[in-house]
């Protein structure tokens, strides 16, 4: 394995590729040798649940352009992001997934559930969209466990 | 009701009608998703909603879960609160639960 490898797929904005960019990032990163099955499922609930937010994102805002999806593979980590062109992006400044009894709540687990699976989750405002970025570090390499949300 | 295959955003309007209309008729209500290959929060959405509205009406429902639903699950919580019934085979491994 090379110490980079990168790899970008442009979907259609169609709630039926979100499967195909899941199976994208998965078959990516399942090139690492230290991948196992829980890593290889979490970046699959990970890829859905980004895909996903970018896609509803165009919905709102009345954008059909294509949506990005990179993967980069290192020696320590995999990285993938999935960006769009929904007009930028403001990351809640508290995200819990706390669910009471009643079950009051039925949505809003995407934002948390990414930030608890990913040991680094970075929300990029760029000119016209948002960028999120996702990593997952090799077991053993060091990793500060972070989530953060800027404006380029 | 039995579901099959993944539950996410494209398969959300089938997945929400057919509980819908499940709601609405066996009493008590099985949802199994034990041969759900994958869900994500969107699936879970529609899925809270449909217990929720059984419970409203005093209903009982009941979820069988695959691994990687029972898993999603934990991760949320939702073990600690809906009526799950666990893979048999093996127990999923919980993973790290979200704090809330």
């Amino acid at each position: 394995m090379t110490d980079e490898q990168f790899v970008e797929l442009m979907i259609p904005a169609e709630s039926s590729f979100v499967a195909t960019a899941r199976r994208f990032i998965t078959d990516v990163a399942g090139k690492a040798d230290w991948m196992d099955q829980q890593h290889l499922d979490d970046l699959r609930l990970m890829a859905s649940e980004a895909v996903t937010n970018a896609l509803r994102a165009q919905r709102r805002a009345e954008v059909g352009d294509k949506i990005c999806v990179r993967c980069m593979l290192f020696s320590d980590r995999f990285e993938f992001s999935v960006a769009d062109s929904a007009g930028g992006f403001e990351r809640p400044a508290h995200l819990d997934i706390h669910t009471d009894p009643e079950l009051s709540r039925e949505g809003g687990f995407g934002l948390p559930l990414i930030e608890a699976l990913a040991d680094e989750a970075h929300f990029v405002n760029t000119d016209g969209g948002t960028t999120v970025r996702l990593v997952v570090y090799r077991p053993g390499c060091s990793s500060t466990r972070e989530s953060t949300s800027t404006t380029r | 009701m039995l579901v099959t295959g993944d539950v996410d955003l494209a398969a959300l309007p089938l997945y929400r009608r057919e509980l819908h209309d499940a709601v609405a008729g066996a009493k008590p209500l099985e949802i199994d998703l034990s041969e759900c290959d994958f869900m994500d929060s969107t699936g879970l959405g529609v899925t809270i909603g449909a217990v929720r509205r059984v419970w409203d009406r005093d209903g009982e429902v009941r979820i069988v879960t695959s691994p990687p639903v029972q898993r999603l699950m934990t991760r949320c919580r939702l073990d600690e609160i809906l009526p799950l019934t666990a893979p048999s085979v093996q127990s999923a491994d919980p993973g790290e639960v979200l704090a809330p």
